[in-house]
Parts: structure tokens; sequence; C-alpha cells
């Protein structure tokens, strides 16, 4: 009962693939769910609240265009006959500081395509994430803090349980 | 008769078929490991999701209904190809496995950097 927000959307998860879409079956989802969330109570760390949706939305447009956008330049560099890849190591360096937004920020930084999240500094300093092809590390790095990391920064604050 | 559902849905079939092809050709092409963990992960995430909405267009039994299970696929799949790929790069690189000779900036160090927290105790 502690987390409504959670145990809510594994109850539409348990509709969405049960088919129904009645009072009863969200009943079923969320008496389940408060199952599910009580055998992972020992994972969580953190409190995680969206405080400003609206620039959450915006980063969740920002990031499915960019993940076309650079399917399309992956796949450009898969036609091209001579394959002109000049791939890097780079380091990101974190301003965020939670579990929850610096998983969050690893994830889209490996599903835009050309970039993949590889390590994270054991101090929590930075990310290090290998990028397909690049010539300007400082464009990848900027873009990467300015479309990503700013937004979710903005967007959600993480609190101790 | 051809509905426009239908010519929609092979047009999405086509679109994720072609992606899942590049990513293939990407895997062959590409030259070392890095690189190659690049290709099959992204064209799949869009690959598979064009195919999922294809078929919420032509699966009979309510659109609502096959559209909450092609979303579910699609939010489920970028959960965890990330962290797949995530896995398999951390292990190459703590394996040593070298990069191309084309990768001329690496910025990441060998050694561990800082002190490692351990993460933050359980709840």
């Amino acid at each position: 009962m502690r987390y409504p927000a959670y145990n809510a959307v594994l109850a539409l998860v348990w509709m969405a693939l049960n088919h129904g879409f009645t009072i009863g079956d969200f009943l079923i989802g969320y008496t389940l769910g408060m199952l599910i969330l009580y055998v992972h109570q020992a994972f969580w760390s953190e409190r995680v609240r969206i405080v400003r949706p609206g620039t959450a939305l915006r980063l969740m447009g920002v990031f499915l265009w960019e993940v076309v956008k650079a399917n399309v330049q992956v796949a450009r560099i898969v036609l091209d006959p001579r394959v002109p890849i000049t791939p890097a190591f780079i380091a990101i360096p974190l301003t965020l500081k939670d579990d929850f937004t610096i998983t969050t920020l690893a994830n889209m930084i490996t599903l835009t395509p050309g970039t993949l999240t590889v390590d994270i500094a054991k101090d929590r300093s930075a990310l290090y994430v290998h990028c397909l092809s690049t010539d300007d590390v400082e464009a990848v790095r900027a873009q990467i803090k300015r479309d990503f990391e700013r937004p979710l920064d903005e967007a959600i604050r993480c609190s101790p349980l | 008769m051809t509905s426009g559902a239908e010519i929609l849905a092979s047009v999405l079939l086509l679109i994720g078929l072609a992606f899942t092809l590049l990513g293939s050709v990407g895997l062959v092409r590409f030259p070392d490991f890095y690189t190659r963990m690049h290709a099959p992960t992204k064209a799949t995430t869009l690959g598979v999701s064009s195919m999922a909405l294809a078929a919420v267009l032509v699966i009979p039994g309510g659109i609502v209904a096959v559209l909450m299970k092609a979303l579910t696929i699609i939010a489920f799949l970028f959960l965890t190809a990330p962290i797949g790929a995530h896995m398999m790069a951390r292990a190459a690189r703590s394996g040593g496995i070298a990069p191309c000779e084309e990768t001329r900036i690496d910025e990441m160090p060998t050694e561990p950097v800082g002190e490692d927290d351990g993460g933050h105790p359980a709840g």
C-alpha cells in the first residue's frame, strides 16, 4: 500500500496484458501489484517524484525524435560502402546524483543509436559512453547534457526513503 | 480488397523489416565488438516497435486491447534492451577486449576512478 502510483501502473500493465478493462481487472492487478512491490521492497532506495510533468513530457518527445533521427544516421553508415566510422570512448561528466535519474540517462544514451553507455565512474562523477562515429566529442557531450541530462534534472526529484 | 489499415500495416512492417535487416548488416560490417553492439540493440527497438504497431492495425479483437498489448511490448523492449547492451559492453571493456584502431579517442580510464560508494544500501 505504500506506493499507490507504482501499484496503479502495475495494475494497468496487468489490464493491458490481460485484455480486461473492468474495475474487477484493475482490482486483481492492483492486488498482484502489491505482492510484487512487497517482494521488491529491498531494492528500493529512493522516492521518485516528477516535479515538472511538462518538462518530462517534452523530454520524452525529444527522446523519441532523437531515436528516430539517430536510427537513420546509423542506417546511413551501415549502407555506406566504406563504413566511415571513427569510434570513441568519451566521458560525460554527471551533474545528476540519484540512482533513478542516472539510470534513466544511461538507458536513454544507449537507446539513442550511435551512443552506448559502457560504464559509470565508481564515484559517479561521469558516465563512459562509446560513440559509433564522431568527429566532435564536445558536441556529443554538450548535446547529451542539453537534451537529456538537464531536463531530467529539472523534471525529476529523488529523495531517500 | 485492401483497406487503408492493411496498407499502413504493410508500410510499418516494411519499415520494421528494413531497420532489423540494417541492424544485422551492421553486425556483420562493423569492425569491432563495441561498434557491433550498436547495430542490433538500436535496430531492434525501432524495428520491433514498428512491427508491433503494424500488428495493432490488422489483428482482430478490439483495437484498444491489442494497442495496449503492443505498447506494453514496446515499453518492456525499451526498458530491457539498454540493460543487455550495457552489461555486454561493460563486460567486454573490463575483460580487455580491444577496440578497433579507428578508435582514436578514449577518455575511459583503464583503472577504476574514485572510491566505490557501493551503491545506496537497500531500503
